[in-house]
């Protein structure tokens, strides 16, 4: 008997494109645990300055609030009506930010326009909003650095790792003033624009989603665990979303000694009821994505653990919850290595080779 | 009789997803003309170190008096914009503060410049 079908691992049969609807869920855990949205008063010092007539009501407007913000992700755990509560988890952390100057932060900011643009696409749609969103992020963020001056000359670099970070004084030490600084600045530019015009390119995303990851856990690693509030976590999680699911399902061939097993395992964890178990031929493990193609091996088992929603978010979830009375560097610490060791698991296999045996359709 | 070709859907959610994504290329734009930088991808274009202390009738408010009133740390640093302080306090001064008699001042440090002075001018 199959074990019951639970929608807090499911991201298949709800109103949203399965990889968003996984990335929405993982994001609105890091919002939750990270608790940042739990201590903001509004309205106080709002950026909206109408938002101020509701001053003598601020205890109620906060609770409302962070109160949607709360049913909303239960509702998008759960699968119910995902995205209307996308919408409204979004509106809600967008009132927040508006309604409160002293809470703004790019790393919130990001997660209310991934769940705004997310909940605009239709469940067999792709999220090529968010694509756009995040290619405008980093050209933004590359074209604002050489908007100033300090940016250009090297400045904010020295002012900014001069006095703190070790390999920068060791670079600097190696030119004249400024000048490693100005390299740095530079490259980072370029870079940043560079990035975000990929994400454009269809065919170049895979390479900038790898760039975008290496990049925050190259700032994460070179500046001693620097993870820019919770930017490192927010945005490796919504790389997740541009992942493509198989709308066919796969199919998983393993041994004959291995098939009671698997069987009896695999609906614990495949609660999408994504996966066939068949017996394979040859004695190998193979994974025929259908439709696509198929890998064998240790890419396969891989695989199947890369299509396992409850992977993600029980790891996510974990890494999250359990550390939660350490320090908070080292919550950081131990949630971003986790996070890198998930997308590393996750990406490079998610492309099997093409099919090319018993007769069937080589995939172009 | 040939069937006319279906008529592509406008849906309202891909054109307030469109309509939101050229409010912040236009808040891009905008950050141009303005001192500060929100909802435009800036980070980390300043790194400001600042100090606020503010001033009661001769006493000066301590660093937890000034975080209750400002919501935001006497010592701290902001990495978008320096002006973002000084518009907080201006904000809170004008506004909840608009009336009392406190005299709030910043002292900020930009890229490693040297340091500046800002005092709220209380408008009789």
């Amino acid at each position: 008997m199959n074990p019951p079908r639970i929608p807090l691992l499911q991201v298949t049969g709800a109103d949203m494109y399965p990889s968003t609807l996984l990335a929405a869920k993982l994001l609105w855990l890091v919002l939750f645990f990270h608790g940042a949205l739990f201590a903001m008063e509004v309205p106080f010092l709002p950026l909206f300055r109408p938002l101020d007539a509701l001053q003598p009501h601020v205890v109620a407007v906060s609770f409302a609030l962070q109160a949607v913000f709360f049913a909303g992700g239960v509702a998008l755990l759960f699968n119910v009506r995902p995205r209307i509560a996308c919408a409204a988890i979004g509106i809600a952390i967008l009132l927040l930010l508006l309604g409160n100057r002293t809470t703004y932060r790019n790393h919130i900011f990001i997660c209310a326009c991934a769940f705004l643009l997310g909940a605009a696409h239709d469940r067999d749609e792709r999220p090529w909003l968010l694509v756009w969103q995040v290619a405008m992020l980093y050209v933004f963020s590359g074209l604002n650095k050489l908007w100033e001056a300090d940016w250009r000359d090297g400045q904010f670099f020295d002012a900014w790792l001069g006095s703190w970070v070790g390999w920068y004084q060791w670079g600097a030490a190696r030119f004249t003033p400024g000048v490693f600084g100005a390299i740095l600045a530079w490259g980072t530019i370029a870079f940043e624009v560079c990035l975000g015009i990929t994400f454009l390119f269809q065919r170049a995303r895979p390479v900038a989603i790898w760039l975008a990851a290496g990049f925050h856990i190259g700032l994460f690693v070179l500046l001693s665990g620097a993870t820019f509030g919770f930017f490192l976590h927010s945005a490796m999680v919504l790389l997740v979303a541009f992942v493509p699911w198989d709308p066919a399902g796969v199919e998983l061939r393993v041994p004959a000694r291995w098939m009671r097993l698997v069987r009896a395992a695999l609906p614990w964890a495949d609660h999408d009821r994504h996966i066939d178990v068949g017996e394979s031929c040859d004695g190998r493990v193979t994974l025929r994505v259908n439709g696509v193609g198929e890998m064998t091996g240790l890419p396969a088992l891989r695989g199947v653990v890369n299509r396992l929603p409850v992977v993600w978010i029980g790891f996510v979830g974990a890494v999250l919850v359990v550390p939660w009375y350490l320090p908070v560097s080292i919550v950081n610490a131990v949630l971003a290595v986790a996070l890198v060791i998930c997308w590393i698991a996750y990406f490079p296999h998610r492309t099997p080779a093409p099919l090319c045996e018993m007769g069937a359709t080589v995939a172009t | 009789m040939q069937n006319a070709p279906p008529r592509r859907r406008v849906r309202l959610g891909i054109v307030l997803g469109i309509l939101f994504l050229f409010a912040q290329g236009a808040a891009f734009v905008w950050a141009k003309f303005v001192p500060t930088r929100y909802f435009c991808w800036a980070p980390y274009d300043q790194h400001t170190f600042y100090t606020i202390t503010v001033s009661h009738r001769g006493r000066e408010l301590s660093e937890l008096d000034i975080f209750t009133r400002y919501g935001i740390p006497a010592r701290g640093h902001n990495s978008r914009s320096h002006a973002e302080v000084l518009n907080l306090v201006h904000q809170y001064e004008t506004t909840y503060g608009a009336g009392e008699v406190f005299t709030p001042t910043v002292r900020y440090v930009v890229n490693g410049h040297p340091e500046r002075t800002w005092t709220f001018a209380r408008t009789p």
